[in-house]
């Protein structure tokens, strides 16, 4: 064929592509005239059209050019076969089961995707819709290499729900080990790849539930190395009814009882350990030919359920050399272990890993014993605490290093993560903190309780539990990195609701999660949370109870730092009478009451009524002689905080020096209570002008920190840059630039990408710059800023939109129009829906925008460029701190002031920090 | 100016009529998307695994601007195209030698290219077809290049070539039947 005559072929097939019949024969006809040839030709390739031109299909270009799910007629047979699910057209079945049908589909819009499409059963509908929308975007995050990812999900025009996920070829990861014949190291191995996968799901707190040979698919790469991939990881929890209904009815099980774990069967809480018992039976049947419970099976269900719940498995070193009794019987498909691999004589097993039963058997004896009985263990506690660490004793052992499983570990202690927090800092390190100062708070009052003390100690093991698993999750050593604040509380949030029918532990938990969320800058999911804890506190005690007046004393406080101070006065005015009515007028309950409503009141401008509540609160603390709640310390700052409020900078600097001695007597001179004092104090002393001084204090609170919290504590960034910005009021503008850049380095370097604290100083640093004709580095600064806000926050998040302001408006003031603009606009977008038009960032960035668009109107496009490089400084550094706080004293607008929650600033520093209920956070 | 020009200088020489530049874009082009689809295969977290993503994760790399000229980026999507087709081929004549003589297929479904699942030796037969449809229609085969290699969708493969988008579900259409035609051919 030539070039010509595949132009005139072309013309006649697209004259006659569209039609059909008559039509199209007589629109052929009409086109060839006459020349049966080009005839020919063009009916066949109108044939070839109609038919699937196979790997030419794959990527199913969605453009409509052919008509939908042609070329798949011969996969007619599932009626559901070209048929549209939201966004995708189904191609074919690829299985059926459990929880419904499986398909391969491809997606029809932007993205073109071969997808696995899963429509859950009909009566799955109403549990599935609900929780898919808690969980859609934890599972959606879960990218992994060797998990398939949940890409989309949704509910058909019918109102069935779908899950939409990657579509994966392999095999399942018995078949294919013994299909090659691999040997237990090979697949030990290849099985490591699967621990990665589950612990990197845990790190997120995502729990498979479901682990199976069906679920755990292998290929081979380029290299023919083997790849694992993880099926469905969440799907069961998406799909379970509900706690307590698991397995203990059959006609709503879902799980794959051969391989769930023994709190699985009895219906009990779900959690990290499960995935691990399921782990463990995976590679016991990976390596022995058999389920641990097999003879079980072979009695039916019941005998399975009891067995896994009661009786000690097989050793895998014994199960090598018995015949198996054949799958676990339960009548379900893919309850059958490995599916076909299944092998039929211990011979059989042992071939399949090249060895004898009698080699196999002494390959297994000892290490692989141990392991696997750890991880089999009935009480979740007492297995692996990860399935990292199932992965490094199988590491152990192929090494030839001594196991763990073998020296018989106990419990995981909350004590050991907190110490590896201490050295490995991260952002987790707060939430770390946080959540063992909880513990503690908690362990304490069970001494105060005597009559409570069983239940109490019994609530105090189950937070500590939790909260010990939540920091397995964060431990920034562990494989696969630290995981993301945001992540990682919003799946602790999801999974609090495991502990619903222990509403006092629940409580407890909701208020630590609200304490973080605060701390993370996410303030405003808190609130929910602290109102939940309030009701279950309420429900369970009555008003009249010191748990329910501590839970009053922490809203009010969250109200305060959210400058709802009408709120916070109200809650803490309540709160005071309550506990001066439960504990009496003297009691430290009523001290910290009295703070919180200080706080209200100073919000409020009535600044003599706050004065007159925390001279109250001191006097209280200073009669109390212990001083368990830190009050005194507390109420100093506090007064130092009002005093500075009302430009007492005299009384500041007595409070604060009297909160700085009274710490050194309690913490002794080098202490990180000392040293916050110092900087405290320094910051003081800053504002009023007494530099020198002040930049000695400074000095020395950082040094002093760097000796007790170690020089790679993320406060000295922090700190470093209320160092700098004390620097830049005092003139120095280069002593401030390089200061900022240390801090920055530091938090760089000792915190995760994206912590809101480099965010910080990233908004300080900016506009320095950029003031200092150095834009380029400062258009950096703001991207940098920017991509971690992204990173870290949920999509749609108003401090997001901030960073799109101060970007935009640098852009628009340095040549970059088209994306000012852009940003701009998405800023105002943002904040218009979460924060009002009244915002402050939305009304600058709006002005910025009007300048633009007034700037292009008139052509003019110097007078957009001077006037807004005129403001943009002011734009791009200045602003409300994130937590909200009052702008800082007048007269100081020039100084982009550090917006870092813990700058040493009492005035604005909110005071919750010195509020704490529990005196845990009682810093500044 | 820097000893190794960056893309985005690179194409502004190709706009200048420098042939041996379009070569260095399509140089620098394949590399970064071989590397990509490396790092995929070798586990990088976080990564889409299809051509798709790659091609605009070389974007990202290749012309770091936001701000470059549409001219670029049709240009950049156009190489890309033609350079992801032979990182695929390339690939997959890799894998067909090292199993050769094996008894296992090739299983495609790791290779960051996998998606779809993709068979090397219908890969190969298409790429040997398409090289045919270049000598008739060279245009229809550099759609080809672009929607099913590179992933594009229409408004983009237009963008690319300068086409109109019926143009291109015109040549779409055309071309895949004629290279169904040809691969089903014994």
């Amino acid at each position: 064929m030539t070039p010509e005559r595949w132009r005139a072929v072309q013309a006649v097939f697209h004259a006659a592509a569209d039609l059909d019949g008559p039509a199209r024969e007589a629109a052929l006809d009409a086109a060839c005239t006459g020349d049966a040839a080009l005839r020919a030709e063009a009916v066949s390739l109108l044939a070839a059209d109609a038919a699937p031109a196979g790997l030419l299909d794959a990527p199913a270009p969605g453009d409509g050019a052919r008509g939908p799910a042609r070329g798949y007629g011969d996969d007619g047979a599932d009626p559901m076969t070209g048929r549209r699910v939201g966004a995708y057209r189904i191609v074919r079945a690829l299985g059926h089961g459990g929880m419904g049908a499986v398909y391969l589909a491809r997606r029809e819009e932007a993205f073109e995707h071969v997808v696995a499409l899963k429509l859950a059963r009909d009566d799955l509908a109403p549990a599935l819709r609900a929780r898919f929308e808690l969980e859609r975007q934890i599972l959606a995050d879960l990218a992994h290499p060797h998990v398939a990812r949940l890409l989309d999900g949704g509910v058909t025009d019918d109102g069935q729900p779908f899950l939409v996920m990657e579509y994966v070829e392999g095999e399942p990861i018995t078949a294919f080990c013994d299909a090659r014949q691999l040997p237990p190291e090979a697949r030990i191995r290849l099985f490591e790849q699967v621990c990665d996968a589950v612990h990197f799901a845990h790190t997120r707190l995502v729990v498979h539930r479901d682990l199976k040979p069906s679920n755990v698919l292998v290929a081979e790469d380029a290299e023919g190395r083997p790849v694992v991939k993880l099926l469905d990881f969440g799907i069961a929890r998406l799909l379970d009814p509900g706690p307590g209904a698991v397995l203990t009815l059959p006609d709503q099980r879902l799980l794959t009882p051969a391989y769930a774990s023994p709190e699985q069967v009895r219906g009990e809480p779900i959690s990290t350990a499960s995935d691990v018992y399921s782990l463990g039976v995976v590679l016991y049947e990976l390596l022995t030919g058999r389920l641990p419970h097999a003879a079980a099976s072979a009695r039916g269900p019941a005998a399975l359920y009891r067995s896994i719940a009661e009786d000690e498995p097989v050793r895998p070193s014994t199960a090598a050399t018995r015949a198996p009794s054949g799958g676990s019987g339960d009548g379900r498909g893919d309850a059958r272990p490995g599916g076909d691999g299944s092998p039929a004589t211990a011979e059989a097993a042992a071939h399949a890993r090249g060895l004898t039963p009698a080699a196999l058997r002494r390959r297994l004896a000892g290490d692989v014993d141990a392991i696997l009985l750890h991880a089999l263990r009935k009480e979740p506690a007492r297995r692996y605490a990860s399935a990292l660490a199932l992965r490094d004793d199988l590491a152990r052992h192929l090494d030839g290093r001594p196991v763990l499983a073998r020296r018989g570990t106990g419990r995981y202690r909350a004590e050991k993560f907190v110490r590896r927090h201490r050295a490995g800092v991260a952002t987790a390190f707060a939430v770390a903190a946080l959540l063992v100062g909880g513990v503690a708070f908690y362990t304490a009052r069970v001494t105060h309780e005597r009559d409570a003390a069983r239940r109490e100690a019994d609530r105090a093991e189950r937070v500590s539990n939790f909260l010990t698993d939540v920091l397995a999750m964060a431990d920034p050593n562990r494989a696969g990195g630290a995981v993301a604040p945001a992540v990682l509380l919003d799946s602790a949030a999801a999974r609090a609701a495991l502990l619903a029918g222990h509403p006092d532990t629940e409580a407890d938990v909701l208020l630590t999660l609200a304490a973080v969320f605060e701390r993370v800058g996410q303030a405003d999911r808190a609130a929910p949370l602290f109102e939940a804890a309030l009701a279950r506190k309420r429900r369970l005690h009555g008003d009249r109870h010191l748990d329910v007046t501590t839970l009053l004393v922490r809203l009010a406080e969250h109200h305060a730092n959210g400058g709802r101070y009408a709120a916070a006065e109200s809650l803490g005015h309540r709160a005071l009478v309550l506990n001066e009515a439960l504990v009496g007028p003297d009691h430290p309950y009523v001290a910290q009451a009295l703070n919180v409503r200080a706080m209200g009141l100073q919000g409020l401008g009535r600044l003599a009524e706050a004065d007159t509540a925390l001279r109250r609160a001191l006097a209280i603390a200073r009669r109390d002689s212990s001083d368990g709640f830190n009050a005194r310390s507390i109420s100093l700052n506090n007064l130092a905080r009002l005093a500075r409020a009302r430009g007492d900078a005299a009384a500041t600097e007595t409070y604060t020096r009297e909160a700085l001695a009274l710490r050194r007597r309690l913490f002794g001179p080098e202490h990180p209570e000392v040293a916050n004092s110092l900087i405290n104090l320094a910051a003081a002393l800053g504002r009023q002008k007494r530099y020198a001084e002040a930049e000695r204090l400074f000095r020395e609170g950082l040094a002093m920190r760097a000796r007790t919290q170690g020089p790679d504590h993320p406060e000295i960034g922090v700190d470093g840059a209320g160092l700098a910005g004390m620097l830049f009021d005092r003139g120095d503008r280069a002593g401030a630039e390089r200061e900022w850049w240390r801090a920055l380095a530091h938090l760089r370097r000792t915190l995760p990408p994206g912590a809101g604290s480099t965010t910080q100083v990233l908004f300080e640093l900016a506009p320095l710059l950029a003031s200092s004709g150095r834009a380029p580095e400062a258009e950096a600064l703001f991207r940098e800023a920017l991509a971690g806000r992204l990173r870290a926050l949920p999509p749609g998040h108003w401090q997001i939109a901030e960073a799109e302001s101060r970007l935009g408006a640098h852009l628009a003031a340095h040549g970059a129009p088209a994306e000012a603009a852009a940003l701009l606009r998405a800023a105002v977008r943002t904040l218009d829906a979460t924060r009002g038009p009244a915002d402050r960032y939305a009304r600058d960035a709006r002005r910025a925008l009007d300048s633009l668009r007034a700037a292009s109107r008139l052509g003019d496009a110097h007078a957009w460029r001077s006037r807004l490089r005129r403001r943009a400084p002011r734009l791009a550094g200045d602003g409300p701190s994130r937590l909200g706080k009052p702008p800082r004293n007048s007269g100081r607008s020039s100084r982009p002031p550090s917006r870092l929650p813990p700058r040493p600033d009492l005035s604005t520093f909110p005071a919750s920090w010195e509020v704490r209920a529990d005196g845990r956070m009682d810093r500044r | 100016m820097a000893p190794t020009p960056s893309v985005t200088e690179l194409l502004h020489a190709v706009r200048a009529g420098d042939e041996q530049a379009h070569e260095a874009v399509y140089e620098r082009t394949y590399e970064a998307l071989r590397r990509l689809a490396h790092g995929v295969r070798r586990g990088r977290a976080g990564d889409t695994l299809n051509t798709t993503a790659l091609v605009h994760e070389a974007y990202l790399k290749l012309l770091p601007s936001p701000e470059a000229p549409w001219e670029d980026r049709a240009h950049f999507l156009r190489v890309a195209a033609r350079a992801m087709r032979q990182v695929l081929v390339d690939a997959a004549r890799h894998r067909t030698r090292l199993k050769r003589g094996g008894a296992a297929r090739a299983v495609t479904f790791d290779d960051a290219l996998h998606e779809p699942p993709l068979d090397d030796r219908d890969l190969l037969a298409l790429d040997g077809a398409l090289g045919a449809l270049e000598r008739l229609d060279a245009r229809a085969a550099r759609v080809v290049e672009c929607r099913f290699f590179a992933g594009l969708t229409v408004e983009e493969t237009a963008d690319a070539l300068g086409l109109s988008a019926p143009t291109v579900k015109r040549d779409w259409r055309a071309a895949r039947a004629w290279l169904a035609r040809e691969l089903a051919a014994p």
